[in-house]
């Protein structure tokens, strides 16, 4: 039992990173938020493994929240993609860069 | 009266978000009169807050509906008050600069509602998962807030930035939930810290992991050195009032519940954290002041000056567990000075700035004085405080934070507090000299001081200057003393049963 | 009733409160009608004296002392200090006079200043500067004292450079500033020193009369006389005078309120009021003594060459003061606090007469360009002919008496040294005074055609009744050998000196030399100076007559060392060593920002990949602490 839980967590840290990865190595918004999705459902996959291990609810419970959570980020997210692809027509991460040191002075 | 008095200041600012949303959706009110609402709606929360103002006591309100996620003490009433007057004071800033030919609608209020609903019910929070929610709703509705107007490209980028870096953060934070979870079996502040007691024998390395990721969130949230790159864009990307709204209280509910956290639960990790975060306020002075140094326009010099004084506000931080209560109180009444003194300066920039032409940068500046001589006075006071010149609020918050750290023993981070404060004159003042020594004002559309923004924003600079006295001079008025005592009964009231 | 306190003190603070306001708004946008500004001003130093009445009758009937304490001022660690006021009998006399003289004087400047367009101005810092004083008076401990002490500080720079206008007189505003710093700094040291030794117990006068036994005697001393330090600064004594008499430069009801009647004498009241502890420490009190009888003669010296009527009554206020501080010295503090009561009516009426003489003269000050006026001013002429017997100790005048007590108290300590320079500038006192009076009122008058301006009757209504207080003030004070009472000394009971004993027929022999004395400085005055030839050029040089050189000693020892030095850090120092490393310090900051900002390239992965730079940072930490 105890080596099962110690995949799963090794399973879900493996997630989150290569979630952390894709944020910074991609440049396509799209994919961005799909790694970020990818890192909260490494999470939950983490929550629910330990709840069952421990015999106990309160995970589950609030892997369900996270998920909550997880869609109203991604409402935004999506409408915020829209935007930008309005002002742009590029989903490039790298174009909007506006607000860098450079452009203010 | 039962738990419901308890709840009523979060009740009325959920409630009103949600009315203001329905109301929004009719199109048949007045901007200004869903202002008006809005206002009406945080007043009366921060009326039912006030009424346990003070007054010690530690309340878990419907234990049988929320289970103790939830928890209402002296603590979180003194925040929340805090939190109540910034969302009410961004209203009464913004009255002239939300307008409808800026593209600001109804929505705006109702998310402005949300977010302060958020931010007390992180104060408030007694579990982890209810904070991530309380952090979520906070952020969510600011990350709209800031890109509200679409059709402004710095606007949308810097929601878009915020978001990112924003959703990392959180993410962290449910990680170090998880591993905290894996290690203790809980999430409830209190149990944790029970499990994690030396007593217990247990290998508590997972919970360190998970409390430094924590750590991480916060530090994010707080904008210190090195997740403080987004600060900058984020502030000067946003409409004035929103950056105003950000700077002030996000990070007063986000130290409220780091300070709870701690004082709770990990008073043995945190001995861990020591070395960690004194190269993290070190490098974090430096960086707010370098960055600043090179600021030309004033929104941004303001966003980096938040940084330096985030490095202030964790050197209190640090040596909470050796000064305890002192230094927790001098983190609040830091908080309360650097609210004022960023709320006035951010809210004049605003004001100023809410006819079209933006007056922004620092030469934009030159003799002001003479065109608008109250103003500057305003700007003036507002600048010296956050300088930290004696006979003002910043002074005091100051003086409390770097003579705990000597009394802690922290001299080296005193040490380059104290310098950091000395370079900061430099960009502070540039402001000041600028308006009074140089003859020729460049004129142009300013607004004469007429409405309430300006009203408004001459109550902060007044109680800028009434909490650098520091005395009741005057009989019978609330002094300083009164805040700072509730401050540390507040502390108190935290390890109450 | 004990609130009354308070009100004493408010009702001057309030009005100037209203009538700077007043001012402002007639600044700002048009003019008001001067009523604004002098109704309440005449009126609150009057609200304050019959309240003074009120809790002196009080006082006097039921014998307690009155203490109100609104509310906590400070709090430091654990002690509360107060925002309190004392009423007792030494405070509430002092409140009485000087509320009372503050009155008239203000009746007079309301005819003085009248066409002035300060007015307004004028009034608010005298209001300003009566509730300061009456603070400092009413206080119950030393810190609130230090209130009222900055606050006439602070007034009476204001009001010497009044007229701002003539660089000249805001230098002598500076002067005054600067020369009282020096002694607030000593007050403020010996302030601060006592209150280690007070912080079981609080700050007030009562809570430090406990403590002050266990103080050791060493450290005593040194407390008194830094707190004589600062007497000496607000008191205008060696060596720390030099700026009275350029103070002279405000308008003269400034010179009448505070450097003769009121302000002035705030470092006798301090002396005073801290008898308990100047009692254990007698040394330090025989050496104030000796400063004051210094002070006494150095001024009375000055006083005698001088040709300024104004600078001849500062002078003569020093000397005045002096024996005060010679009375107050000897643990006769009621004997000083006398005389300061009756100084104040003669000496606001001196300089209330010297105000109608220059008013009528326009503003002539030289004494030897009056002369004469005997005829066209006659009331001044009586008034200042009561004051300056006063101010000589010629009976039955309030000077008289006071004076009398000085001297006998010198005498029956057996410090005869002190006892024979207060004799001696008792004589010069009534020489200086009566050269001064014949000189401007008897001497041939050789510009008879001259316009003189007529005095309206609000300046001479004041002048009047003081003539009437310079006449009376002297006699609740009538020593038992002349079969009086002495009234003040029983009701100041508690500051008397005790055991003093001398025979009467010693005390008779001593106030008849002291009046012989001065009626020989009078004869002298009459030779020389009683129909004074004004033809031949009055030549005024001499050592006297530079006041000893003393000004330009300190220039050279103390402003121009001090001067070489700055300017030397100026231009070394500071140009070729600091600005060099602040400036090469600021290149190096300024590159640490381009460099940082390069960071700031709104790229939000590489802000991403900091942020993971940061985690990774974070936990090899962690790996490397936990092992």
């Amino acid at each position: 039992m105890s080596n099962s839980i110690t995949a799963y967590m090794f399973l879900a840290m493996l997630l989150l990173s290569i979630g952390f990865l894709g944020v910074i190595s991609r440049k396509n918004i799209f994919v961005i938020y799909m790694s970020i999705e990818l890192m909260l459902n490494a999470v939950n996959l983490m929550f629910v493994a330990l709840s069952r291990y421990n015999d106990l609810m309160s995970g589950q419970i609030i892997a369900m929240c996270i998920i909550a959570v997880a869609t109203a980020e991604a409402g935004i997210f999506l409408s915020l993609i829209v935007v930008l692809y309005r002002r742009k027509k590029s989903l490039d991460s790298d174009i909007f860069n506006t607000l860098s040191q450079k452009e203010a002075l | 009266m039962g738990d419901i008095s308890y709840l009523l200041p979060l009740l009325f600012v959920g409630v009103g978000a949600v009315v203001l949303m329905l109301l929004s959706y009719t199109k048949s009110l007045s901007i200004s009169s869903i202002a008006k609402i809005a206002l009406g709606f945080l007043v009366l929360a921060f009326i039912s807050n006030v009424y346990y103002f003070g007054e010690l006591h530690k309340v878990y309100p419907y234990e049988n509906v929320f289970f103790g996620m939830i928890v209402s003490d002296t603590y979180s009433v003194y925040f929340n008050s805090i939190l109540l007057v910034g969302a009410i004071a961004t209203i009464l800033i913004g009255w002239d600069y939300f307008r409808p030919d800026r593209r600001f609608t109804g929505e705006f209020f109702s998310l402005l509602l949300f977010s302060t609903f958020g931010m007390m019910l992180l104060v408030q929070s007694a579990e982890l998962l209810s904070a991530f929610i309380a952090l979520e709703i906070a952020s969510l509705s600011l990350y709209v807030m800031i890109g509200f107007q679409t059709d402004n490209i710095r606007r949308v980028e810097a929601s878009y930035r915020y978001l990112v870096l924003g959703s990392l953060s959180g993410v962290l934070f449910l990680f170090g939930t998880a591993l905290i979870y894996a290690s203790t079996k809980t999430t409830f502040l209190g149990n944790i810290g029970v499990e994690l007691l030396p007593q217990t024998g247990k290998d508590i390395s997972l919970a360190i992991g998970g409390a430094t990721l924590i750590l991480i969130t916060f530090l994010f949230k707080i904008s210190a050195f090195p997740f403080q790159n987004w600060t900058i864009d984020v502030y000067d990307g946003s409409p004035l009032p929103v950056s105003a709204y950000m700077a002030s209280t996000f990070k007063v509910a986000v130290f409220a519940f780091m300070l709870r956290f701690v004082a709770m639960d990990l008073g043995y990790i945190k001995d861990y954290w020591d070395g960690l975060l004194m190269g993290v306020i070190i490098l974090t002075l430096a960086y707010g002041t370098f960055l600043a140094l090179a600021q030309n326009n004033l929104k941004r010099m303001l966003a980096s000056s938040s940084i330096v004084h985030t490095g202030y506000l964790l050197i209190a931080f640090v040596s909470i567990d050796i000064i305890g209560e002192s230094a927790s109180s001098s983190i609040i009444y830091y908080l309360i000075a650097y609210f004022l003194s960023a709320m006035g300066a951010f809210g004049l920039i605003s004001y100023i700035s809410s006819s079209d032409k933006l007056r922004l940068t620092y030469e934009d500046f030159k003799g002001f004085s003479h065109v608008r001589p109250y103003m500057s006075a305003m700007l003036s006071i507002f600048m010296l405080s956050l300088a930290g010149l004696p006979g003002t609020i910043g002074f005091i918050g100051k003086f409390y934070i770097f003579s705990g750290a000597i009394e802690a023993g922290y001299t080296v981070l005193a040490t380059s507090a104290i310098l950091a404060t000395f370079i900061s004159i430099y960009y502070y003042f540039k402001l000041i000299a600028l308006m009074y020594f140089y003859p020729s004002p460049i004129l142009s559309n300013v607004p004469p001081l007429k409405g309430l923004p300006p009203i408004f924003i001459g109550f902060i600079a007044i109680a800028v200057l009434w909490g650098g006295i520091g005395n009741t001079f005057i009989a019978f008025f609330p002094s300083i003393d009164f805040l700072i005592d509730v401050a540390k009964l507040s502390h108190r009231s935290l390890f109450l049963q | 009733m004990n609130t009354l306190l308070m009100w004493i003190v408010l009702s001057p603070l309030l009005t100037s409160i209203f009538i700077g306001m007043v001012y402002m708004w007639g600044l700002k946008y048009h003019k008001l009608a001067r009523q604004w500004y002098i109704v309440p001003a005449l009126i609150s130093p009057f609200v304050s004296f019959v309240l003074a009445c009120f809790v002196f009758w009080e006082i006097l009937t039921q014998n307690n002392i009155l203490v109100y304490k609104p509310y906590v001022w400070l709090s430091i660690e654990n002690v509360d200090i107060y925002m309190g006021f004392l009423g007792d009998k030494l405070s509430i006399l002092m409140v009485l006079f000087v509320s009372f003289v503050g009155w008239m004087i203000h009746i007079y400047a309301s005819a003085y200043m009248q066409d002035d367009e300060g007015e307004g101005k004028f009034f608010f810092y005298f209001n300003l500067f009566l509730a300061s004083m009456l603070l400092l008076v009413l206080a119950d401990g030393p810190l609130i004292m230090f209130i009222g002490w900055e606050g006439v500080g602070v007034c009476s720079y204001l009001l010497i450079g009044f007229y701002f206008r003539v660089s000249q007189n805001v230098v002598a505003g500076n002067k005054a500033f600067i020369v009282n710093r020096v002694g607030d700094f000593g007050f403020v040291i010996g302030m601060v020193t006592l209150f280690f030794y007070c912080t079981d117990v609080g700050f007030d006068y009562a809570s430090i009369k406990q403590v002050v036994g266990n103080i050791p005697s060493f450290t005593l001393a040194f407390i008194g006389l830094m707190l004589f330090v600062g007497a000496m600064g607000k008191s205008a004594q060696i060596p720390l005078y030099v700026w009275l008499p350029d103070a002279m430069a405000g308008p003269t009801p400034v010179s009448a309120l505070i450097h003769a009647a009121t302000m002035v004498t705030a470092g006798v009241y301090m002396v005073a009021r801290f008898n308990f502890l100047y009692e254990l420490i007698p040394q330090v009190g025989v050496f104030i003594a000796y400063v004051g009888a210094l002070s006494a003669f150095f001024a009375a010296i000055i006083a005698t060459k001088q040709t300024d009527i104004k600078k001849i009554l500062a002078y003569s206020t020093m000397s005045q003061l002096g024996y005060m501080f010679i009375a107050v010295g000897l643990g006769g503090y009621a004997s000083g606090v006398f005389h300061v009561f009756t100084h104040a009516f003669f000496k606001a009426l001196l300089f209330m007469g010297a105000g109608a003489v220059m008013t009528a003269l326009h503003h002539e000050q030289d004494i030897f360009k009056m002369g004469g006026l005997r005829q066209k001013l006659p009331l001044v002429h009586g008034c200042m002919l009561v004051a300056t017997l006063a101010l000589c100790g010629i009976p039955p005048f309030a000077g008289f008496f006071s004076k009398d007590q000085i001297l006998l108290e010198a005498f029956a300590s057996g410090h005869y040294l002190l006892w024979s320079i207060a004799t001696l500038t008792a004589g010069l006192s009534a020489y200086y005074m009566f050269r001064l009076f014949f000189v401007v009122f008897e001497g041939k008058n050789y510009n008879s055609s001259r316009h003189i301006h007529r005095l309206s009757k609000t300046m001479q209504v004041p002048i009047f009744v003081l003539a009437i207080g310079s006449l009376m003030a002297g006699f609740i004070g009538v020593p038992l050998v002349l079969g009086g009472d002495n009234h003040i000394a029983s009701y100041l009971f508690e500051w008397t000196k005790k055991s003093l004993h001398v025979e009467h027929s010693i005390e008779f022999a001593l106030m008849g030399l002291s009046v012989t004395v001065a009626l020989v400085g009078v004869v002298l005055a009459y030779v020389k100076f009683y129909r004074y030839d004004f033809k031949k050029e009055y030549v005024s040089k001499g050592i006297v007559y530079n006041k000893f050189y003393v000004d330009e000693f300190y220039h050279l020892l103390i402003v121009l060392p001090l001067q070489s030095l700055s300017s030397f850090i100026a231009s070394r120092l500071d140009i070729q060593i600091i600005d060099a490393l602040i400036m090469g310090a600021c290149r190096g900051v300024i590159k640490g920002g381009r460099f940082v900002s390069l960071l700031q390239n709104a790229n939000t992965r590489f802000y991403s990949l900091l942020m993971m730079c940061g985690v990774s940072v974070f936990f090899i930490y962690l790996i490397l602490v936990l092992g």
